[in-house]
């Protein structure tokens, strides 16, 4: 299993930087992300995976597919490294059917979270991180207003 | 997790299946005006890439922040449950009370707005 | 893991899928009959008795259709992303209580947020390979709107949690054995609803596909049984939300709870009549504008619920008792 997921990362990883367009290299990052989330979650820190997942994949990679896909790009192409990340999200592929059928995979289910007691002292002792996250967020967001202000005003500028 | 695994494959497969099923079985006939991309029946003339939209992007950059605080709002339950409730309930407040004063200087500033 | 166990595993994953795929057959003559009688006309009445036929008709006409793929799309994207929606649909049913549960996931509502918001790269998959100008506006607008009821579905979301104390669908479900969410945050649940109405892109929030000036959004190169995918992921994401819905506030089979099979038939009708519900909204409402849907999500639900969630958090406080009650 967790060969299947780290062959995950490498073929995300292999698109980022074969990839010509940058539309393909987020859906790399996509791959990527979802195989270090489930190494976590192999782990059995399923709250802090499925939370990196919602994040990562949810969030950011939406963004950024969502910029690329935004920017003008007219010939995209995946590039030189498909065959490669073909073959290996091949043998990932046969590696799961065979640990499946097999009976090789062994992992505690999704329902054990000590991990989420774990974070909840987020909001007891290790209150100052959570403030200094939520203080950087504020941050983010005076910046990012300060870039794109109004339409013209910004540093920014919609051409 | 096995039965999840089998739940995942056996429904990706199930999908190829009916994929390959609409793309085998119809037969095809297929010429140059039927290829070409739609558009009210005229010849497709420009790239179908569009200008930078700076709006959708904002948009995008804005739900980023506010998904960002959710994940720092989401182990809030567990430590509501858990010894000291006050206190987490108070820095939940504090986190909420600052995106808030961001969401209002957004909305001065007119970060919001669509139609000028 | 045996021979044996499989085979009772993918028995039980059939027992999901194909009802699952059934009642999405059947919503879409539901849709069409509501919308028909609402309107004063009587809707399919040919095939079979009462029209009961026509979504197999549908189904039939729709695969043996020739699909098109145009000639600048980008080719694998362009297959691939109608296999992932439907993908994603299905799965989202894995934590869904049933009375035999297929799978005791304990963070149920983290993995169907994740999962629901993987829907996103679906819509901007197939709108950005599909090289078109009306794909690509389609699915801009489609993933804009909704990233942007994420939000405060999200936020829903987490009010709920609050007060069950869990995030396991099955003991949300059980603690609301007295009263249903709907009841004691009712506010939350009005805004869940219309969250829910825009998730899915549903009128009067379906500006993706605004025949008028996209003519059908993110899928309109799209035919046949490609076209019959994305069709099938969008009505099993819309019976899915409803399920939820549900769950999280109608309280799952709440007066019968002591009754085993009552329970489960009440669910359904609870599902059903929230589905219906969302085709009385699409024969009633006119289609929003852009501007006004932003203006809903961001100056309206954000700081509603921002605010919603500060007071129902404090609420256990105050009264000085625990959630899992």
């Amino acid at each position: 299993m967790s060969f299947v997921l780290c062959s995950l990362v490498f073929g995300g990883g292999v698109i980022v930087f074969m990839s010509r367009s940058p539309y393909f290299s987020a859906l790399g990052l996509v791959l990527a992300t979802c195989g270090l989330s489930g190494v976590l979650m192999l782990g059995g820190a399923v709250f802090v995976g499925l939370i990196l997942f919602l994040m990562y994949l949810g969030g950011m990679l939406v963004v950024f597919a969502y910029s690329a896909a935004l920017a003008a790009d007219i010939y995209p192409e995946v590039g030189a490294g498909k065959g490669l990340v073909i073959t290996l999200v091949g043998a990932a592929v046969l590696a799961m059917v065979v640990e499946v059928s097999w009976g090789v995979v062994e992992v505690k289910g999704l329902g054990v979270q000590e991990d989420l007691l774990g974070i909840s002292g987020l909001y007891l002792d290790s209150w100052a991180g959570l403030l200094l996250g939520a203080f950087g967020l504020f941050v983010c967001l005076f910046v990012v207003l300060c870039l794109v202000r109004g339409v013209g005003r910004g540093a920014l500028r919609a051409v | 997790m096995t039965p999840l695994i089998i739940f995942f494959l056996f429904s990706l497969i199930l999908c190829i299946i009916l994929s390959i099923v609409g793309h085998r079985l119809p037969t095809r006939s297929l010429n140059l005006e039927k290829l070409s991309p739609y558009e009210c029946g005229f010849e497709p003339h420009t790239s179908a890439r569009l200008p930078f939209s700076l709006r959708f992007f904002l948009i995008a950059i804005l739900f980023l922040l506010f998904d960002l605080e959710i994940a720092l709002l989401l182990p809030l339950p567990s430590a509501l449950a858990s010894l000291n409730p006050t206190l987490s309930f108070l820095l939940a407040f504090i986190v909420l009370a600052i995106l808030t004063l961001g969401l209002i200087y957004e909305w001065v500033q007119g970060g919001l707005e669509w139609a000028e | 893991m045996s021979l044996f166990s499989i085979i009772i595993s993918l028995i039980h994953i059939l027992l999901i899928i194909v009802p699952v795929l059934l009642s999405v057959a059947f919503i879409t003559l539901g849709e069409r009959k509501a919308l028909g009688y609402m309107q004063a006309r009587k809707g399919p009445t040919l095939v079979g008795p009462y029209g009961l036929l026509q979504p197999i008709a549908d189904g039939v006409k729709l695969f043996i259709k020739e699909p098109i793929k145009p000639s600048s799309a980008a080719s694998w994207l362009f297959l691939a992303t109608p296999i992932l929606a439907l993908t994603i649909a299905l799965i989202l049913w894995v934590p869904m209580t049933f009375p035999h549960q297929f799978s005791s996931i304990n963070l149920s509502l983290i993995f169907i947020l994740t999962l629901s918001s993987l829907a996103v790269y679906t819509i901007l998959g197939s709108g950005w390979a599909s090289n078109s100008k009306y794909a690509l506006l389609g699915a801009i607008r489609a993933v804009a709107q909704t990233i942007s009821y994420e939000v405060s579905l999200g936020l829903t979301i987490l009010c709920i949690i609050v007060l069950a104390g869990n995030f396991n669908l099955t003991s949300i479900y059980e603690s609301q054995t007295y009263s249903w969410f709907i009841l004691t945050c009712a506010p939350v649940s009005i805004m869940w609803y219309i969250s829910t109405l825009a998730e899915t892109n549903r009128s009067p929030f379906d500006l993706a596909e605004g025949e008028s000036e996209l003519v059908s959004g993110f899928n309109v190169e799209y035919a046949g049984g490609p076209f019959a995918l994305f069709f099938l992921a969008e009505y099993s994401n819309i019976i899915f939300m409803n399920a939820l819905s549900t769950i999280l506030l109608l309280g799952g089979g709440s007066p019968l709870e002591i009754l085993g099979w009552p329970q489960t038939i009440l669910v359904a009708l609870k599902i059903t009549f929230l589905s219906f519900v969302f085709l009385w909204v699409r024969a009633s409402y006119p289609r929003y504008r852009y501007d006004q849907l932003m203006h809903l999500a961001w100056k309206t639900f954000l700081p509603l619920s921002l605010g919603l969630l500060t007071f129902i958090a404090a609420i256990p406080i105050a009264l000085d008792f625990l959630p899992p009650y």
